[in-house]
Parts: C-alpha cells; structure tokens; sequence
C-alpha cells in the first residue's frame, strides 16, 4: 500500500510541477486550452438543457423522448469508453516509459499495475466526463433533482465509467497475450478506425431521422412502443437510465436495484483485472516488450537521386509504413460520402437556393480540407522534430526543403478538395459561373492551407507525444484549427456581396470584382506567408 | 555474492544470451566488455531484475533473482544505458522519491557531499526536463551513491559526464570497493576497465568469452602486452570460443 501511495503521490507531484514550472507560454497556453475547455463544458450544458426542455414539453411523446435520448447518451458513452480504454493502456501501461525503472526499484508489482490501471482508467474516460457531466447534469436540472438524487446519479454515472474502462482495459490486456505484437495497438487502432467509418457511414445512409417522424410508423401505437423500448438492455449505462427513471418516480425499489447491479457488477470487474488480468498482464508485457522482430526492407544499390525525389520517397514510405496515418483515409472517405449523401437530401428546387447552398458548401469542403491537413500536415513536424538536425546538416536550402515539403503533400489535399467540389456542385446543380467559381477558391484554399498547415506544425510542435493524435489534439493542433476556422470565415465573407449580387441579378462593376478579390486573395496571401515567414524563421534559428 | 548459471535470452528469434555463466565476489569491480549488440545491457537488465531469462539462473547474495523479487532489489543499484527520469519533477523530489521507495533516511551531510561533487546545488531544485544528458546522468549517480547499495549495476555510467564527476566517479567507485561493495560495469571504454576493474568478462555474441582479472586474460591468450585493447582485440577479432 505504501507503494502504492508513493507512486501516487509522484504522479500527482508531476502534474503540480506541469503547472508550477511551467514557461509563460506552456502557462498561456494552459490558460487557453482551460478556457476553450469551460466554453465547451458550459456550452455542451446550455446546449444539453435547451434540448431537455424543448423535448420536454413535446405533447405525448416528450418524456419517452428524454429518457431514449438519454439512454441513447450513455450508451454511445459506454461503447467509446470501452474503446479507447483498449487503446489507452498501450501507451500507460505497455509502451509506459517508466516501467522499467519501477521495475528496477523494491516495489511490489502489484502496486505498480494498480497504479497503472488507475492512470489508464483516468486516462481513458477524463474527455467523456467533460461531455457526460453537463449532459446528465442538464437532464437533472430539467427534472429538478434534489444534491441527494443529484449525487445517486452522479455514483452512477462513475461505476458505468469505471466498468466500461476495466472492461477496454480488460480486452487490451487480452488481446496482447494472444497477440503479443508492438504492431497490436496500430492493429486495433487501424480496426476500430474502419469499423467506426463503416458504422457511421451506414448509420447516416440509413436515414436515422425517419425515426424520430412518427408519420414513418404505421400506428401511432408502434411509434410510442418503439420509443418505449429499452436502449442496450443488458449493459450498464441502461441501468443507469433505469436509476434516472426511479429518480424521476421517486421509486426507491428500481434505483436501489441498479445501483446494486452496478456496484456488484463493478466489484466483479475489478476483482478480476486486479487479480486473474494482474497476472495475465505480467506475462504478456514481457511477450510484447520482447518482441522486437524487425522488419527487413529490400536492400538496394544506393544510386544518387535529386533531394526531391529523396525526400518525397522517404514522405511516401514513412506514411505507407505508419498505418494510423495512412488509414485516416477512410475516416477522410467517409465524411467525404456523408457528406455529399446530406447534401443530396437538401431540397434544393429554386436558383437561389441552389447557389446559397454551393456557397455555404464551400466551407463545409474548407473545414474537411483543415481536418485532412491537420490530419497529413500538420503533424509532419512534430513526427520530424528529433530529425530536423539531420535536414539542417545536409546540403539543402531551407527555401527548398519547404518547398519540396508542400509539394509532396499538396497531391493529398488537392485530391479530396477537387473530388469534393466538383461532385457538390454536379449533385447540387449549379450552373458553370458558380461551379468555376467554387473550384477555384477550392484550389487555392488547398494550396494556402496546405502551407499554413506545414508552417504552424514547426511553429507549435509537439515535441513528446506517445501517438499521433496526440500532436492533433495539442496546442498547435487547436491553433491550426481556430485560425483556419478564421480563414474561411474570413475569406467567404469577403466574396458574400458578389454573391448576393450574383443571386440577385444585380449587376456588377468591374472594379468591385477587383476589390473584393483583391481583399480575398490578400486574406490567402496573410493566412499562407505569415505562418510560412515565421515557420523559416523558427526552423533556421531553433532546431 | 553473484553467480550467474547459464543464462540464456531470445527477442523474436534472435538468441542474445547463449548460456552465460560467471561469479563476481563483493570488493570486485566486474567489468563487461563487449561490441554493441553482444548482450551486455541485457546480462545486466536480468541481474538488476528487470528482465526475465528465458532459462538459467542467477543468484545475488544467494537468492535467486526475478523481476518479482523486491526484497533483492533493496541492495542493488541499478543505472540503465538510457536512463528515462521523471522529467516534470525536480531533482530533490526525484531523489526523495526514490528515498521513500527504498524506505531510506535521506542523510543531509551526504546529500550536500554528492551535491557538491556532482556541481548540482543550482539545479537540484529545477525540473529534470530542463537537465542536460549529463546531469540526469550525475542525479541517477547521486541517487544511488546516496543509498550505499550492496551492488552497483552501472550500464555505460560515464555517459554526458564532464572532467570532474568522470574524476570523482573512479575515486568514488574504488572506495565502494575496498568498502566491500560489489560493482559490475558494462562499458566501452577501455582505459575506464583498465583503471578500476578488478575482473574483467569479454563477451561476444551472447557469450561469455573469457573473463578473469586483466593479467589472468593475457597470460591465457598469450597477449605479451600491458594494453587491455590487445586483449579486446585478439578476443572479439580472432572470434575465440572458450
């Protein structure tokens, strides 16, 4: 126990020590990222009541309706619990950087993976409490609970968090002893990623909203009947829903009775990964830190090749041999179809509709542009950072290797771009002045992202990171997004007036068109060249 | 003190470890010589109980080491070739970290020796991710010379280490053993073996070679030379087998 308290007391003392020794900028940053971190828990919570109190007051249907989307809330919680809880122990307990010096040290193992299943559990549901407080807290409000209601279901919610993280940990720790393989954690990572795309890329063709119409049902009888069903009966977070119900009826029996599955359920789970999966663990860390088998290239005659043919070889086979990286792809694909599928759905009959429409969709193409080049751009200089020196020492021009560095990466953002804009406007039915029109901004937004994305990744690298959406999720990452969100508020507001004046039928000057493009080719020139400046500056004097 | 018995290791198919077998008395600097890749940090991973053997044996104080036995590790003091520290907490709490693990009484006339010696008064203090290579390589040095263990397994312990700690370090180890202490030191300097061991174990592709003190080595390979780099050389080159 002393061991354990130890080992406690260390990680806490790193965490305080994070903030007490921050630099000014780690402190600005930290102050930032808090910030966007209340606006967003305040928000889910204000968004989360409005939707309880509209849905309450639906004649008829609107209490089955809050109790389903609730159980639809915890549900979906449980299953993204489970499976980043089977993928969070890879980097806190498998790859943990510091198991080898505990290790070193008198201290009981059992300590040691105690203190490990509490970082992954931490670890792995933190970012599903900020979403899930607010959103039950809003159901709670909406229902007027008592503290003692309030902290009943609070318990709740925290044994379901537990159980689905002992159950992801669980299945990690399984799936390495019977694949006891470094590549495992980008084996299921790879999976998951493919099964979440095909799952929500069926889901959305499947039409969802019909379900939410009672005039789809045949009777009014089966519409209420299906809203009255049980979400997921047998798991966990329906039995939550039913502790929410007895709450609401003041029904002490059904409260009590889940309460005790929860806690005995949770009890279980953790009797075994503490004792039957401590062991099981023990046997299959060393299996996967052991296996080291190494995977041999063919070996060829090193011919001399220009640096751009080098560089975008290496680019080319560090994104094929990564495959978190290059499976992306599919997430990228499957947004892609949803995306035109719902743009399809639009009713679209009249002229001006049409074009509003082809205007607004080019930022929705703009914002899947920014996902994909945080997504392949961004990271590259986080990925490099420890090889920058090498790059430095060579021959070659730092002008050059940026250059040579868009170039490689333009071909991936330029694909989706022209793919996207050009099927939109064909399945929108614009006519050929908005269809170029859209094709160009979309042409140059690839361009200038692909730029500035390149450019905040040397300026906001992420220097340790465990995985890559690590780098994604960093300070950088939410900058890039922020200011790219800027970009193309900015850039569709400057060329709205041509527009309206273009749906309207009015007729325009010459010189307006002059303008507005000059002021929208100025917003892309700051938004590519400022980062780019400052990126050169940086790599000449930092790395 | 330690016996080590046939000490065999695998990675994936690579066989690193080929029947080791050597014993290393306390008062003894042991020193493991080897190219990189012979399976020198992993002898010492299995001693220092961080890794398991796949077969064979080893004794510390004549009980079996494994990775779960903490009582042993109490008296060992392990530095790792790529020594991974806390990089968000100071020195002074790593050190009164690694104190409440050993369950140790921080002396403080020694801390400020070690201190002192190892020039990190001004640093102690600050966090360890603002350390150089060299001085998270003199605070793990502090941390274990501060506990007086009964063996010392330093792997590479030299590395980033100015003029003056590589000075303080060979006194300091030279005292341990005439304190009766036992060392083992996987390293590739040879003046360094020359200079402290008192045996020496040349092993090569997984196996011990040949290992006794530095006289007992030339006269058995009839290298009629003072230089250990002789011997080195003749062993790793000539590719002898026992």
């Amino acid at each position: 126990m002393n061991d354990f308290l130890a080992i406690t007391n260390l990680n806490i003392k790193i965490l305080l020590n994070s903030i007490k020794f921050a630099t000014k900028t780690e402190k600005i940053r930290g102050v930032f990222i808090n910030f966007i971190g209340i606006i967003f828990f305040i928000s889910s919570y204000i968004i989360s009541y409005e939707v309880v109190i509209y849905i309450s007051t639906l004649p008829v249907i609107g209490s089955l309706f809050v109790i389903r989307i609730l159980a639809l809330g915890f549900l979906s919680s449980f299953v993204m619990l489970i499976f980043s809880s089977i993928i969070i122990p890879f980097s806190t307990m498998f790859e943990s950087e510091d198991f080898h010096f505990l290790f070193s040290l008198p201290v009981k193992y059992e300590s040691i993976y105690l203190n490990k299943i509490m970082l992954t559990i931490l670890r792995a549901s933190w970012m599903i409490l900020v979403i899930i407080i607010p959103f039950t807290t809003a159901f709670a409000v909406v229902k007027n609970f008592n503290l003692l209601k309030c902290l009943i279901l609070l318990l709740a919610v925290l044994l379901k968090i537990l159980i689905a993280t002992t159950i992801g940990i669980m299945i990690s720790i399984l799936l390495s002893y019977f694949f006891p393989s470094k590549k495992l954690k980008n084996f299921i990572l790879v999976s998951l990623i493919i099964f979440l795309s095909v799952v929500y890329s069926v889901l959305r063709f499947s039409q969802p909203e019909k379900l939410l119409k009672p005039e789809y049902f045949p009777e009014v009888f089966n519409y209420l009947d299906f809203l009255s069903q049980p979400v997921a009966k047998a798991f966990p977070s329906w039995w939550v829903v039913e502790i929410f119900k007895g709450l609401i009826n003041n029904d002490v029996y059904l409260v009590t009775i889940n309460l005790l599955k929860l806690v005995i359920s949770g009890v279980i789970i953790f009797i075994l990964i503490f004792n039957v999966f401590r062991k099981i663990f023990y046997k299959c860390y060393f299996l996967i830190s052991e296996k080291n088998k190494t995977k041999f290239y063919k070996d060829k005659i090193i011919k001399l090749k220009s640096a751009f043919f080098v560089i975008a070889t290496k680019e080319i086979k560090t994104l094929l041999r990564e495959p978190i990286q290059w499976v992306q792809f599919v997430i990228v694909v499957a947004l892609s179809l949803v995306y035109i599928f719902n743009i399809s759905k639009l009713p679209l009959d009249v002229k001006y509709v049409k074009i509003t429409v082809s205007f607004l969709n080019l930022s929705g193409i703009m914002f899947i542009l920014t996902a994909i080049v945080l997504r392949f751009v961004f990271i590259q200089p986080s990925l490099e950072y420890k090889t920058y020196w090498l790059i430095k020492s060579f021959p070659l021009s730092v002008k050059k290797f940026f250059f040579i560095k868009f170039l490689v990466y333009l071909p991936i953002i330029l694909l989706p771009g022209l793919i996207l804009v050009i099927t939109s406007s064909l399945v929108i039915g614009v006519d050929r002045v908005i269809s170029f029109f859209s094709l160009g901004i979309i042409l140059l937004s690839c361009f200038v992202l692909t730029i500035a994305g390149y450019s905040l990744g040397i300026l906001f690298p992420k220097k340790d990171y465990k995985d890559i959406p690590q780098i994604e999720t960093s300070f950088g990452g939410l900058m890039f997004v922020i200011l790219s969100f800027c970009y193309i508020v900015l850039c569709l507001s400057s060329m709205a007036e041509l527009i309206r004046k273009y749906i309207l039928g009015v007729k325009i000057l010459s010189i307006e068109i002059f303008f507005y493009f000059l002021v929208f080719f100025m917003i892309n020139f700051i938004y590519a060249f400022t980062p780019l400046y400052y990126a050169r500056k940086k790599f000449i004097e930092e790395f | 003190m330690i016996k080590v018995v046939d000490l065999c290791k695998r990675f994936g198919n690579k066989e690193v470890l080929k029947k080791i077998n050597f014993e290393v008395n306390s008062c003894e600097v042991f020193v493991l010589l080897g190219p990189n890749g012979a399976g020198k940090t992993t002898t010492i991973k299995i001693l220092a109980g961080i890794l398991e053997a796949d077969s064979g044996e080893v004794y510390i104080l004549g009980e079996k080491m494994s990775v779960l036995n903490t009582k042993l590790k109490k008296h060992i003091g392990y530095l790792p070739d790529e020594p991974y520290i806390y990089p968000k907490l100071t020195g002074k709490e790593f050190i009164e970290f690694v104190f409440s693990i050993y369950e140790k009484e921080l002396e403080n006339e020694k801390y400020k020796f070690f201190l002192s010696q190892f020039e990190l008064e001004d640093a102690i203090n600050l966090p360890i991710e603002t350390y150089s290579k060299g001085m998270k390589q003199k605070l793990l040095l502090m941390s274990i010379f501060l506990r007086e263990p009964d063996l010392y397994l330093l792997d590479e312990p030299l590395v980033g280490l100015d003029p003056k700690s590589i000075s303080f370090f060979k006194k300091y180890i030279t005292e341990l053993k005439n304190k009766g202490k036992t060392i083992i030191l996987c390293t590739h300097l040879l003046d360094l073996a020359e200079q402290l061991s008192t045996k020496i174990a040349i092993i090569y592709d997984g196996r011990v070679i040949i290992y006794g003190s530095k006289q007992y080595l030339s006269e058995y390979l009839n290298v009629f030379s003072d230089s250990l780099e002789d011997i080195y050389i003749k062993v790793t080159q000539n590719k002898i087998y026992e």
